[in-house]
This record gives C-alpha cells, structure tokens and sequence, in this order.
C-alpha cells in the first residue's frame, strides 16, 4: 500500500504543497525574531493571491500581478503594525481583524468582478512557469524530484537562504533580532525599534504575498474562496516548532507537505474515512510540536539540575 | 561657563496619569561628576530617560552647550553626546560582547563583520582599562562585566555626558572601588559623569556636585564638599529624620512563624540564602536590615510560598509550611504586602472595593459562591473611613489614586483579614509624608493588638522608629540581631553590619 | 466637587465605541456609493431591511442566538487572561455530539432535548480545556493550539457525521431530526424556538458567573494581573482551567442549540467560524457581559440587512467584514481617540501634586 512512498512523483508533490506553508513560515519566523505574533498572516495570503490574480487578469503581465501582489501583502501587513506599534492595539484582535476582512472582502471582490461567489475561472489570468533546471532534470529520480518545480518553490529556497543569512549575518538581522529579545535594549542602543518592526512586517507581507500568489498563480491557475485554508495558521504552530530559525521552519514545513501529501494518496489507495484522514496533518504537527516541546522544557531542566 | 547640559521646567505624565516629574530644573557643567540623589520613586530615572531620549518629555525644555534639543529616540542623544548606562542593563543576552557593542553603530558595511568587531571591541577595552571577553554570550557574564560593555558601549558611540543609573546597586564593594577609579580616569579625559545613586556614602564621595530630586520635583543643588551626610538625606527625605513613636511596652508570649536554616538559590544559581534562621513572635515588629539584593526580598519571597527554598523549613503557628501553596498560608493566617504595589499589589483597572477584598473574597460568598456585594460595599466603605483612603468613591478604579493612597488600600485589605502574622516589604516606598505616619500608626496599632510583624525596609529610620528588634542582612545570612527596646540602635552601627564590616557572633534570633 | 471630576470619563469608552462603528459604517457607505449602481436602495436595504417584514425581524433574533452563545464563551475564557479560541470547535462537535443523540436514540419530549444539550456542553467543556492543559505542558502559545485543535475537531466532527450520521440518499446531511429532539417554534410565522429563552438563561447564567460570584471575581483578577492574583492566594492555573471549561461548556451548548433549534438535520460542511463574531461582539461589549445581548442583535441585524441588501441589489453581503474589521481594529487600538483621555489624565495627575504638595506643606 505504501510503496508510492518509491515514487518520485510522490516527493516531487511533498515539495510542491511544502511550498506555500513554507512562505507562510518563513513570515512568521520573522514576526518571532521581530518579536511579533501575527494571527492575520493567513488573510494576508487570501488577500495577495486575489490581489495578484485580478491584477494578472487585467494587465495581462504576470510580472505586474506579482508586483501587485507584494504590495498588497506589505501593505496589509503596515495596516497590522500600525494598529499594534503606533495605536497600541493588541496583536491577536488585530490579526483576526485582518483574517476577517480577508475572508469576507475577498469573496465581496470576487463576486464584484468575476460574478461568482467561488472562483475566478472565468477570468484569464497568468500564473507563475514551472522551470527545469539543466542538468538536474538529466539525473534520474533527483532530477524528476527537483526539477520541473514551480518557479515560487525555488523562490521560496532562495528566500529561506537569504531569511537565514540576513538573520545571522547582516547587521539588519542582528537588529531585528536584538528588538526582538530585548526592545528597550536596542532602543537604548540607538535602534529605531519602529523601523525595524515595520521592515520585518514587510518582509512578512512578501512572504506571505508569494505563499498566497503560489495558490492561485502557481499550483492552481485562479483563485477559489478560503483557498488558503488555515496554512496561514498551520505556519503558526510551524514557528512554533522552529523558534523563529528558518532553517528549523524549514524542516518543520516539509514535515508538513509530507503529512499533507501522505493523505492525498491515502485517500487515493485506502479505504479509511477519507474526512479523519484530513486531520492528519493538523494532528502530526500537533503530536511533533508537543514532542519537540517537552523535549526542550526535559533538556532545560536537566540543565539546570546539572548546575546545582 | 555655560553649562553642557541644561533642564528647564520639565515634567513628564505618563499614560494613565501618572505624573513622575514637576517641573524640574538643573544643570550641569563639563567636567564634572554630578550626582543625582533621591529616594525611590523621586523620579530620578524618568529624568535620565528623558534626557537620553527614552521617554517623550510632556513640557519643557532641554538644552545640550546652550542649543535646546528634543530627542525623538536615544540616536538623537547619542548623536548629542549623551550615553546612559541603565540600572537594568540594556543587553540582548543571547548576543556576545562584541555583537552587543557594535548593536545600532551606523556601519559602512551591511554585512556583520564578527572578527572586526570583536577585534575592535578588545581595542577599545584596552584603551580605557576595561577588561572584558568579547566572545562571550551576556547571558554567561558576571554583573560586573556587564556593567563594563555598557560603559564602552556608550563611550564607543562618542558620548561626552555619561549618565549611570545607580551603578553600585549590584556591584561588589570590590567591583565599586574599581568602577569609582575608571570614572575618575574618564573624568580626567574630560568627561561629564551624572552619577544617580541613594547610597550618601558613594555621592560624597565622587561627586563634585549634587542634585536633590524629591517626589518629582528638585531639592537644589548643592556642591558636595558644602553638605553633610545628613544634610543631604534631610533634604531628600524632607521631613525630620527620625520618627519618634510613643511605644506601648508589650512581652511577647508566644511564637508565630519560625524559619529555621534556610537555603535558597536563584535561576543563575547564585546562593541568595545561606542558612537564614529567626523566629517572630507575638506583640513584636521583627526589621530586617540590609543592603539591597542581600537577601531580604528572597526571604519574603520563601516565607510567603512564592519560591521553594532549597533547604530548610518555615513553621508559621508550629505548623509546617515549607511546600505550603501561597493559599494555605494565608488562609493559615499571614498577610503580606508585597513591595511593588503595582505590580503584585493590585490590579490597577479595578474598583478600588474590588482590590479591597481579593485576598479574603471566600469569606464574602455563600455557599453557593455567591458574592454579597453590599456586605462587599459595607466592608470597602469601612476600610475606606478607617484607612483615610482618599477616593471619590469605592467604585473608582484603584489606578485612579494617588500613590499613598493605593498604599493604604492595599495595607487595608491586608491589615483587615485577621491574620496574626504581617509581612511588610517596604510598606512605605514612594508614599507621601502624611500617608507614611498613618501607615506607622496603623502598624504600631496592629502590634498592639498582639500581631506579630515582619518588616522589610529600605528606610533605616522607619525600622529604628518602629522595630523591637531589627535584623541585618548580608550576603544572604543574618550577621546581627539588634534589640532595639530598651535604646535605639544606631543609624552608624546599623550600616557597619550591613555593610559586612562588624558581624555579631553567634547570631540567635 | 470630586464627582463631577470624573464624569466626563464615564461615558468615554462607550463613546470610543459608538464612534468607531459610525467610522466603520460610514467607510462601508462609501465604498457602497464607489461600486453599487444603486446605492440609496442598497444602503436603505442595509439599514432598514429588517424592519421591513415580520419574518426578517425574527431573523434578528434568531441569528442573534448563536453569537450570543459564542461572544459569551469568549467573554469567559478571554476575561481570564488567555486568548484562546477553543470556543469554536466546541460550538460544532456541541452540533455534531447533538445530532448524534438527536438520531442515534429515543426518549421523550423534553428529556431528548436537555441530555442532548447537556452531553453536547459537557463534552465542549472537555475540548476547550484541551488547549489550556496542553500549554501548560509544552508552554506553546494557547492560541496556536486552540486554533489547531478547531482544525482538528472541524474534521473529526464532519466525519463522525460521514461515517455514523449520514442519510444515504439526497444531500449530504444527518437524517431528520425527530420532533421529540427539537426545539420547536415559539411564535407562529418565525422559526423562532425555544433555544432564544435558553440563550436568555445562560446570559442572566454567565452575568451572575462572571460579575456576582466570587470564581467569576477570581478569574477578573487572574486576567488583569496574575502576578497579584498569585500573591493574594489566587490558584491561577486552576482558575484559568475552571474558566475554560464552562466557557467550552457554553459554547458546547450554543452549538446543540442552534443545531436542533434552527435546523431540521445536519448539513454544516465547513466550519461555521462564529467564533470570531464573537470575539467582535465581547469587544464591542467592552468586555461586559451586560452589554452581549445588545451588541450581538447589532451584529445580527447588520447580517440580516446585509443579506436583504445583497438579494435586492447587486451588491454581495459580505460586504460586512470591512465593518467587522474596521470596527475591532479601532475598537482595539488604545489610543484611538485617546487624545480626549490624555488631556483629562494629565489635568487630574496635576490637580493631584497640587493636593499632595498643599498637604505636604501644611
């Protein structure tokens, strides 16, 4: 039963629905290391892969949506930190505010433009290229896994790279991560904790456009109504896990498409109850997250033990 | 000579109302160690932040060499010359050294550079005699060591007015005598120190000049070679130094809470309590004396189940209570007023009614849990008239108060739920004059009830004028049990233990 | 003297309010003019619509129940300090655990209805506890857990209907519930039901829980400062447990209710999401649990004009998450319109130094 688990076929999906859960991660790493928690960053998805398909279909420049779509995800994401830094709101309300007006506003634009209150199949809109890598596609199984992907998963590797050496290496990325830890030690330090608060929420919001944009300009070629369908969330529980390290996130993310695709062809072969099955990915990362948790809190404490 | 930095008629309110300074005026001149002296809560550290840019000034003005200057963030004062080092250090504890010196330098390149800096962070160590470890993470050094990056911290980034906010509180004697000697070095560079502190001894002896801050406002300013010790703490504590309390004589017959050979070590592992034993008794104030962080907020934290000692028991009535839950105790018969009473005192948007019976909401229900809220509103408006808390009415949220009269709400409630023991941790702290003598008579009164009462404080004068028997604390054991009944211990002879040069022996309390 | 001081700040959150959904409404009619062709009818429709018929106004009412329902489960948990959102998968196994004992077994008029409730509350009770005792344990943010365990249940529900509950034939949905399960109509012409009286109990229920006994005090205290709460003897963990259970066991509840009050059988195929209505309205009420029942009516006759508005005109009723956002994200913010407070605040802590300084002279 499981020897789809051979196929390169099967890892070529895994890192196909890794993708957009992987974006979504990536943006909330950074919200932690900012030291921000944003809820709204799955309607901030909800609202670029809108965005980016209506601004496709209409200019007919796929490199015009996708411009669109970044903007827009900046932009929702300056709407969020406005609220929480400059009008002392709290982060939790205003991420569901965010996810509130993504779920509704879409579908009221949707049914505006496209007259439907699911999709837009009826617009004509472009969609990011798969791309075949030289080379690598001449290898045999790596090259069927990793080659051919959607252009937005190779960005996705590239933005995890560079997420990570930004982090580590860059005096931007120290800044970030010392407003992170200790705000009033880097304001004290000279640090415009507001600016780099808001050049994290941007990033977030790129991050977050491209894992929305995935949606429906990449692994489907329109937008349908919730098609984010809680990966917004998910990347939560994701960062969770990681801590806000994108290598980590990473790891975590592909845990996921793993589950994620382990049902789709489950739900193939088998004959288990096709609704439970859905649940399995929430659950695995559930049952990683909790493990991974009291492993740490055990270590911990053994440390300090080990001190006495 | 014109002075570098001027202060202009400046105040600040916070959010919420809370006013920390009133129109204040000072001045300083280059070249000088200026010290900034004030009690807790005077407001001298809403003053430095709003000098170095951390907080937005409400009115006023400030003036750098003469040119008035707003600052929109510590960049601004940094630009301006003006570095602070904070009481709570300003490090991110999972950076190094190194990394934490170059944090916010405006760079040439965007890329960290990690030999350079470390490198460069060694250089500059050496060039003012500051020995530090550049690779090592903040969170893996002593105190002392910290306090030295945040000094090259700010002499890296050009500053010219230093400002230390009570620098000595968590050194060393040792460390102290080190740091006084690098700030005379750095004065003789020609820069200007403000030096904050409320230990008199140190003001007198680095300062050149002093500024007296009192419950936000400015006491003057004085050069240091001109006033006394005493001079100094009567300006800052404004009021004659001792109180002088008509005591009923009372014997004390039985014991109330007995701590014997208590062991307690904090998170970094540092032994905060090395075998405390004393023992409380009926009809008596208990003081604790002793320099901050020697212990006394980690004994209260044990005796009232917010830690878990690693040693030894505490009895309170002959009963066990070591592992006892804060709930047991209390309902065992021990109140507690914690120090900060905005934090573990209150909860600030709340009626000033509601903060009155938290501790003691069961006996307010029924059976069926039920709260009777005019049995609640007869109760508040009682304490309320007894205490002489000053409130438009008893649904006022309790933040809506002045400072003293929180206090005599909070000592209200705890005073009021019949419990025979009191602890009382800096009862006092940040309240007016008129609110400390009720809350003095309020504790005499309850000893002469038959209370037994343990009492923190910072104010020697306040466990002089109060306590029957005060203990000193240094470095987490008792060094001196002082019977203070049939004469008044001395001020001198109090800081002599406290300060570890004299220790009884022997020691039984 | 003193008591006019402080009058002028009494009103002024519930001004913050009102001022905030007229901001919200008045962006809404905007947009309203910028895409509908006919924006006098459709804002009419919007405002008015439910007034229009007897059978919309009861709309109100009915659509009210489950976000009154949700808005007070949230009101419990939320007063404690814990932003967990639990609630929702409470609400839906509470339908689908009511199904299930609506078919699955017989009993009389009455009793049928309150074992379903009950069973429904208690087992919503379990769930909402579960991301509480799990973040105890593994410190992970309650609210991450919450909401993927709404995740979780939305799946484990649906297929407990797919597997167990399912009519075989026509759409999919649980058989029809037999009448002894029902909450029957109340009024004739409306389907009103009996599950709005219900609703008015666990309102007087949670009022008197929340503002009269001393574990609704206890859990006040816990969500504003926990520090205080601990040091005046306060379990906060037990009380944090307690709070999300019978918040779970309203929510629980709310969703039985609405299941056999509002429907015939079970056809919820995605999550019904009130929770976020709810979280709106508990803001909106100010975190009061007075003022629910008012702010979730609103709520629901917004809903209602909306949906009269999107069959008359060409606009759709979605339209309503913009106010719905707008509202909590100015609602939220502290300092909207803070600008009134602070002069007041600033007066009164200078009025205040004057006393104590007159004082202290003396």
């Amino acid at each position: 039963m499981l020897q789809f688990l051979m196929s390169p076929n099967f890892w070529a999906s895994v890192l196909a629905s890794t993708t957009p859960v992987l974006l979504a991660t990536l943006a909330a790493n950074i919200m932690t290391k900012a030291g921000l928690f944003n809820l709204g960053i799955e309607g901030t998805m909800l609202i670029c892969a809108l965005g980016g398909v209506l601004t496709s279909a209409f200019t007919g420049s796929l490199l015009m949506g996708a411009l669109v779509g970044m903007l827009l995800g900046i932009f929702v994401s300056f709407v969020l930190g406005y609220f929480i830094l400059m009008m002392n709101a709290p982060m939790n309300a205003c991420g569901v505010a965010i996810n509130l007006a993504a779920t509704g506003g879409t579908v009221f634009i949707l049914v505006m433009i496209c007259g439907s209150k699911n999709n837009s199949s009826s617009l004509v809109s472009s969609f990011f290229p798969s791309v075949n890598i030289p080379l690598l596609q001449n290898i045999p199984v790596l090259g069927q896994i990793l080659s051919g992907q959607n252009f937005v998963t190779y960005l996705s590797w590239i933005f995890v790279a560079l997420c990570y050496y930004m982090l580590y290496h860059t005096k931007l990325g120290l800044n970030i991560r010392a407003v992170g830890e200790n705000e009033e030690a880097a304001r004290s330090a000279g640090i415009n904790v507001l600016a780099m608060k808001f050049i994290a929420l941007a990033l977030c919001g790129v991050f977050c456009a491209f894992g929305g944009m995935y949606l429906s300009m990449g692994s489907m070629h329109f937008f349908t109504a919730g098609m984010v369908s809680g990966r917004g969330f998910l990347s939560l529980a994701m960062d969770a896990i990681a801590q806000g390290n994108p290598l980590i996130g990473c790891a975590s993310s592909f845990l996921y498409g793993f589950s994620d695709t382990i049902t789709v062809y489950l739900q193939l072969y088998s004959q288990l109850d096709l609704q439970l099955i859905s649940a399995f990915p929430y659950l695995f990362i559930l049952v990683v997250l909790i493990i991974i948790q009291f492993v740490r809190s055990r270590i911990e404490k053994k440390k300090q033990q080990s001190q006495i | 000579m014109e002075p570098i930095l001027e202060v202009r008629n400046l105040t600040k309110i916070y959010e919420g109302g809370v006013l920390a300074n009133h129109q204040i005026n000072f001045s300083v001149e280059e070249g000088e160690i200026h010290a900034l002296v004030g009690e807790n809560g005077a407001g001298k550290s809403t003053l430095m932040k709003m000098l170095y840019g951390m907080e937005s000034v409400t009115s006023g003005q400030i003036f750098v060499r003469g040119k008035e200057v707003t600052f929109h963030s510590s960049k601004d004062a940094i630009a301006e010359g003006i570095g602070m080092v904070h009481q709570h250090f300003m490090l991110v504890d999972s950076l190094t050294g190194a990394e934490n010196m170059m944090l916010g330098v405006e760079g040439t390149c965007f890329f960290t550079d990690r030999k350079g800096d470390i490198k460069k962070t060694q250089e500059i160590a050496a060039q003012y005699n500051f020995e530090i470890d550049a690779e090592r993470r903040v969170r893996d050094m002593s105190v002392g060591m910290k306090q030295k990056l945040e000094i090259l911290k700010i002499l890296y980034r050009g500053a010219k007015i230093l400002i230390l906010d009570e620098p000595t509180a968590v050194l060393t004697p040792q460390e102290t005598e080190e740091l006084f000697e690098r700030l005379k070095e750095l004065k003789e560079k020609g820069m200007t120190i403000i030096f904050i502190s409320h230990k008199l001894k140190e003001v007198k002896q680095i300062s050149d000049r002093i500024t007296i801050l009192k419950g936000g406002r400015t006491g003057g300013t004085y050069r240091t070679a001109d006033v006394t010790e005493e001079e100094i703490s009567r300006l800052m504590v404004g009021r004659v130094i001792s109180f002088d309390y008509d005591k009923q004589k009372l014997k004390p017959e039985k014991e109330l809470l007995r701590v014997e050979d208590l062991y307690y070590k904090d998170k970094f592992q540092v032994m905060k309590l090395g075998g405390v034993s004393f023992t409380l008794r009926d009809k008596e104030i208990l003081g604790v004396a002793g320099v901050d962080g020697n212990g006394q907020s980690e004994l209260i934290s044990v005796i009232t189940a917010e830690f878990r000692a690693n040693r030894g028991k505490v009895y309170l009535k002959g009963k066990d209570v070591t592992n006892a839950s804060i709930g047991e105790i209390r309902a065992e018969g021990l109140s507690y007023i914690p120090e900060d009473r905005m934090l573990n005192g209150c909860a600030a948007p709340m009626s000033v009614e509601e903060n009155m019976i938290v501790s003691n909401i069961d006996s307010f229900a029924n059976k069926a849990k039920m709260v009777n809220f005019r049995k609640v509103k007869e109760h508040s408006l009682h304490l309320i008239q007894e205490f002489n808390v000053k409130t438009a009415s008893e649904k006022q949220p309790i933040k809506s108060l002045s400072g003293g009269n929180i206090q005599k709400a909070i000592v209200a409630r705890e005073f009021s739920a019949g419990s025979d023991v009191l602890i009382l941790d800096q009862p006092t702290r940040g309240v007016d004059v008129g609110a400390i003598s009720f809350i003095h008579s309020k504790i005499l009164e309850m000893r002469g009830e038959g209370n037994g009462i343990l009492l923190v404080s910072a104010d020697l004068n306040e466990l002089i004028s109060l306590s029957d028997r005060i203990l000193v604390m240094h470095k987490g054991k008792i060094v001196a049990c002082l019977d203070n009944t049939k004469e008044k211990v001395s001020e001198e002879e109090l800081g002599l233990y406290m300060l570890g040069i004299k220790t009884q022996e022997g020691v039984s309390a | 003297m003193k008591k006019n001081r402080l009058d002028p700040m009494k009103y002024f959150s519930v001004l913050r309010i009102v001022c905030a959904i007229a901001i919200a409404l008045a962006i809404v009619f905007v947009i309203i003019f910028f895409v509908s062709d006919m924006p006098v009818l459709a804002i009419r429709k919007l405002v008015l619509g439910p007034l229009e018929t007897k059978r919309s106004f009861f709309n109100v009412l009915e659509r009210a129940v489950p976000l009154i329902f949700s808005a007070l489960a949230l009101n419990i948990i939320l007063r404690s300090g814990v932003f967990s959102i639990a609630a929702d998968g409470s609400f839906y196994m509470g339908a689908v655990i009511a199904t299930g004992i609506a078919v699955k077994i017989q009993l009389p008029n009455v009793i049928h209805q309150c074992v379903l409730i009950l069973v429904a509350a208690i087992i919503g009770g379990f769930i909402s506890m579960l991301p509480i005792v799990l973040q105890k344990y593994t410190r992970v943010n309650a609210t991450v857990l919450s909401i993927m365990f709404n995740s979780i249940f939305f799946y484990v529900g649906y297929s407990i209907v797919s597997t167990y509950l399912l009519e075989k034939s026509g759409q999919w949905g649980s058989p029809y519930f037999p009448d002894t399960a029902r909450l029957g109509n109340m009024i004739k012409g409306t389907s009103m039901h009996w599950g709005f009286v219900i609703m008015i109990a666990v309102v007087v229920f949670v009022v008197f829980l929340m503002e009269k006994t001393s574990f609704g005090y206890k859990v006040r205290v816990t969500g504003i400062n926990s520090n205080f709460a601990k040091s005046a003897g306060i379990k906060t963990g037990k009380i944090i447990l307690g709070a999300s259970f019978i918040s779970g066991m309203v929510a629980g509840m709310g969703g039985a209710i609405e299941m056999v009050g509002m429907y015939k059988r079970f056809q919820w195929q995605s999550s019904v999401n009130y929770v976020w209505d709810g979280l709106m309205i508990h803001m909106l009420a100010n975190e009061n649990p007075y003022f629910i029942p008012l702010i979730a009516f609103f709520i629901a006759y917004l809903r209602i004009g909306a949906e009269i508005m999107s069959r008359a005109t060409d606009l759709d009723n979605e339209i309503v998450a913009f106010l719905q956002c707008i509202v909590i994200l100015l609602v939220g913010a502290e300092r909207f319109m803070y600008f009134i407070k602070k002069r007041h605040e600033q007066k009164l802590a200078l009025q205040q130094a004057e006393e104590a300084a007159l004082k202290g002279g003396a």
